[in-house]
């Protein structure tokens, strides 16, 4: 975008109440001295018309129709890397869903799959369109089904499964929670699922200004998770944990008392390993561990994930150049994968490009849509590395 | 450093620590830990013989070089320039002292007998009048932002490490060299790490921006090499600053208007900066040789400490508190210790010179003088009003109150060269035996009848 197709700033064009409008922390936003350290930060920056520290002027400017018409922050990936190292403190990941939630408010054009998205994960109550009765179809190939998975809605377990759309329903991320159960299995660890009454934690709506559509999806998940009263909600996908750790506790009756640990599989791994419950064998592998901005930076869990990892005898752990809070997105949030489904093929491809060069055989994720997006990227690139989830990793470790 | 050494009226007291301060101004009691250096000092003639003798040859990291070179446990502080020029046995890594087993050579090569492993500390008491707090600063470790990849490449290096490097006495002898030995082809140099930012320090260092382009300089003159400068603002605000902005300038610097947000060291040990040009909004990726962190002025890691012992406070930033930020700039609020350098807050060499002089006229004017002008509005009390309930001992913020027993109970007393008038006791005795002087109630009743009273 050249700058020269602004034209003129004049006293005239400033409109003084936008960004008092769009972004309740507005004030914080007035601080920003224009370093550009979140466009650097930014792993979509590149196929931006207006960078983010661009967009942050024309907000303080107040020149609405700019910021309304750009698709910058359609593009974001929520995957706050630039917030992390924001020198003011600006949370300008949650301005870029601030400028999102003004967009769907105000009926403006926003992006056909995103509005799409809305009616079916409104209608279906998952984000494939698919007859939530099937939630448990990932469970059905595994040999055989283990009693624990059959009975569900079982009361006072060790351990609920939330399992999350992408592992209920994209095949290739069905591993992802069948390696779980089998791991759960063999440590004898009494666990339960919602079965299909388990419905989208609503994330994805959040993520693109939906807000208030969260609501409902919170209320029945958190009554029925009560209901069956287990000791711990345990979930591999970083954005369901993200969810339940950040959202949920709003809606919950007595903010933040569920009743009920939330963990994420990682630190409920990291546990049982360390109780000695899983006993893992020597797996001679060089691995570098990809973390999922969900889980990393907006959690801070990056020891767990690593602790186990470093549990499994023999294994090296390789990390890439960016890692912990400095990691890179996959491309997978923000819901741009739905919306532009090519910005996320790129940022995949560039993370997976960080993963190959520490010569490491397998990368490991903690988050299914990190895997889902790596693994497409892999097998665009014929990259020659294993895409893994760390319950896979773990599962493949264990003496069988 | 040399001439306060020499001079006959100064006491130089080093390798030592404050360890009480009591009384108030014209006759403060200081308790002083002289650490032992294990080496007479009255013997030592600095020869260095020790040093080449010490067994611990691996080294430590020499501190004066910001780590960039090794010391022995026996050393002579600042590369062999300290005051006084005489050896210290550093107890943590002497072999003898931490270990209790060495083969002593330092005794033997010592030609004045002058090493002493039976030193004890030593604890000295000084009757002073005044005290000028002057404990410089520590400097910004830029591992606490690991965008900046500190230490995972020796290329890396923070702003006082490239300022060894770059000196005549330091351990390149002044040639800028990379981890390899080789002139480097490209530097980057960042501004602002560690500085006005909310993840490390909300304050501008101040210094840095003028030592960042003597660093810019330093790198074109001495190596040729092409620099390219990362930063948000030049604030250049001193004297002959904008000037010498421009001289860098002219060498054919390149300046990049945008904060080098990311060092990313590559798998094959290059290094590369990454920043957003934010005249032109493009990202900007550069491949260099070397990276110079500018890293900011921090408080002293133990300023919390020394500021309890002297009984004076912190502003938000960390740095001392002066009295009054535009009219008592080195003065604090306990009568009689002043503030000299960067313990207050960031500053130059010329600034510093400054506020040191300023704080030291104050301390001549002081004995010159021999008598202290004390402020008169300070709290008075009434001891016959007065019940000893010692309600206002604990209030008083400056410790201005004692308590003097009589006849099974007592009053308390008002030392009115620590009293600030702030009013504390005044309003908190339950008695009300304490009036706060030109503040009585009887004035104010007064005061305030004439703003209310119908013209």
């Amino acid at each position: 975008m050249s700058l020269k197709q602004l034209g003129v700033l004049t006293e005239e064009r400033l409109d003084r109440e936008f960004i008092k409008q769009v972004e309740p922390d507005w004030k914080q936003v007035l601080t920003c001295f224009q370093c550009g350290t979140c466009s650097v930060s930014c792993p979509a920056v590149e196929l931006m018309d207006y960078t983010p520290r661009q967009l942050w002027q024309l907000m303080r400017l107040g020149l609405r129709d700019q910021v309304l018409n750009s698709r910058t922050f359609w593009l974001c990936t929520q995957c706050y890397a630039c917030s992390a190292r924001c020198p003011r403190g600006i949370m300008t990941g949650d301005t870029m869903r601030h400028l999102r939630e003004w967009a769907v408010a105000q009926n403006l054009e926003i992006p056909q799959n995103i509005l799409q998205l809305r009616g079916t994960v409104n209608a279906t109550y998952n984000i494939l369109n698919e007859d939530n009765r099937s939630r448990m179809i990932w469970s059905q190939n595994l040999e055989p089904l283990p009693a624990q998975l059959g009975s569900t809605s079982q009361r006072g377990a060790e351990a609920l499964l939330f399992i999350g759309c992408v592992s209920s329903f994209y095949p290739q991320a069905y591993s992802i929670p069948q390696a779980l159960v089998q791991i759960l299995e063999r440590a004898k660890v009494n666990y339960t699922t919602l079965g299909d009454d388990e419905w989208c934690c609503g994330y994805p709506l959040f993520g693109a200004g939906m807000t208030e559509d969260v609501a409902r999806f919170a209320q029945h998940n958190i009554e029925q998770v009560k209901a069956l009263e287990p000791k711990t909600l345990v979930t591999t996908c970083a954005s369901c944990y993200h969810t339940w750790q950040h959202l949920y506790p709003a809606y919950a009756n007595g903010r933040g008392k569920f009743g009920f640990q939330v963990l994420h599989a990682t630190e409920f791994l990291a546990n049982l390993i360390e109780e000695n419950r899983v006993k893992l064998a020597k797996l001679p592998w060089v691995v570098t561990y990809h973390d999922p901005c969900d889980l990393g930076r907006k959690n801070g869990v990056y020891d767990a994930p690593r602790a186990v990892i470093k549990g499994i005898p023999g294994i090296t752990l390789r990390e890439m150049t960016n890692n912990r809070e400095d990691a890179m997105c996959c491309g997978g949030g923000g819901d741009v994968a739905m919306s532009e489904a090519a910005v996320t093929e790129d940022i995949a491809a560039r993370r997976l490009a960080q993963a190959t060069s520490t010569g490491a055989e397998a990368l490991v994720s903690a988050c299914q849509q990190c895997k889902r997006t790596l693994l497409g990227a892999a097998r665009k690139t014929k990259a020659r590395i294993k895409i893994l989830d760390i319950t896979e990793l773990v599962w493949q470790a264990m003496e069988k | 450093m040399m001439d306060a050494g020499r001079h006959p009226n100064i006491r130089l007291l080093t390798y030592s620590d404050v360890i009480d301060v009591s009384g108030y101004i014209g006759q403060f009691k200081v308790k002083v830990r002289q650490r032992p250096r294990y080496v007479d000092t009255t013997l030592c003639t600095g020869c260095g013989a020790c040093v080449e003798a010490c067994v611990y040859r691996k080294g430590v990291p020499n501190e004066f070089d910001a780590g960039l070179s090794k010391r022995r446990a026996a050393y002579i502080p600042l590369n062999g320039q300290g005051v006084p020029m005489k050896t210290v046995i550093d107890k943590d890594t002497c072999v003898w002292l931490s270990r209790g087993k060495c083969l002593k050579d330092c005794i033997k090569a010592c030609p004045a007998n002058a090493i002493d492993f039976d030193q004890k500390e030593e604890i000295v008491e000084l009757n002073v009048g005044s005290i000028v707090v002057a404990t410089g600063f520590d400097m910004f470790n830029p591992k606490r932002l690991s965008a900046y990849a500190y230490g995972k490449s020796p290329n890396i290096l923070d702003g006082l490490q490239f300022e060894r490097m770059s000196s005549a006495t330091g351990p390149t002898k002044g040639l800028i060299l990379t981890a390899e030995g080789k002139k480097p082809e490209r530097v980057a140099i960042i501004h602002c790490v560690g500085s006005r930012d909310e993840h490390a320090n909300r304050y501008c260092s101040r210094v840095c921006c003028m030592y960042a382009l003597k660093h810019a300089h330093l790198v074109r003159d001495k190596t040729g090499a092409e620099v390219f400068e990362f930063y948000m603002d030049i604030r250049a605000f001193g004297k002959d600053d904008e000037e010498f902005y421009q001289r860098v300038q002219e060498e054919g610097v390149y300046f990049v208007r945008g904060r080098g947000a990311e060092v990313v060291v590559l798998n094959d040990g290059k290094l590369q900066v990454k920043a957003e040009d934010t005249t032109l909004g493009i990202p900007v990726q550069i491949g260099v040789d070397m990276v110079v962190l500018e890293t900011a002025m921090e408080p002293q890691r133990d300023s919390d400490k020394v500021a309890s012992l002297f009984g004076i406070s912190r502003s938000a930033s960390g740095f001392f508190q002066e009295a009054h930020p535009k009219l008592r700039p080195f003065h604090t609020n306990t009568e009689g210790v002043f503030l000299a350098g960067t313990c207050q807050a960031p500053k130059d060499v010329p600034d510093t010179v400054a506020h040191a002089g300023a704080a030291a006229g104050e301390v001549l004017s002081l004995l010159g003088r021999g008598t202290v002008v004390i402020s008169p509005t300070t709290a008075l009390v009434d001891e016959a009003l007065c019940s000893g309930c010692k309600t206002c001992l604990a209030l008083c913020p400056y410790a201005a109150i004692s308590f003097i027993a009589q006849n099974g109970t007592g009053v308390v007393r008002i030392n009115e060269a620590l009293c600030k008038g702030c009013g504390t006791c005044t309003a908190a005795c339950p008695a009300g035996a304490i009036t706060a002087r030109h503040f009585t109630d009887q004035q104010i009743v007064a005061e305030l009848e004439g703003l209310f009273a119908i013209a």
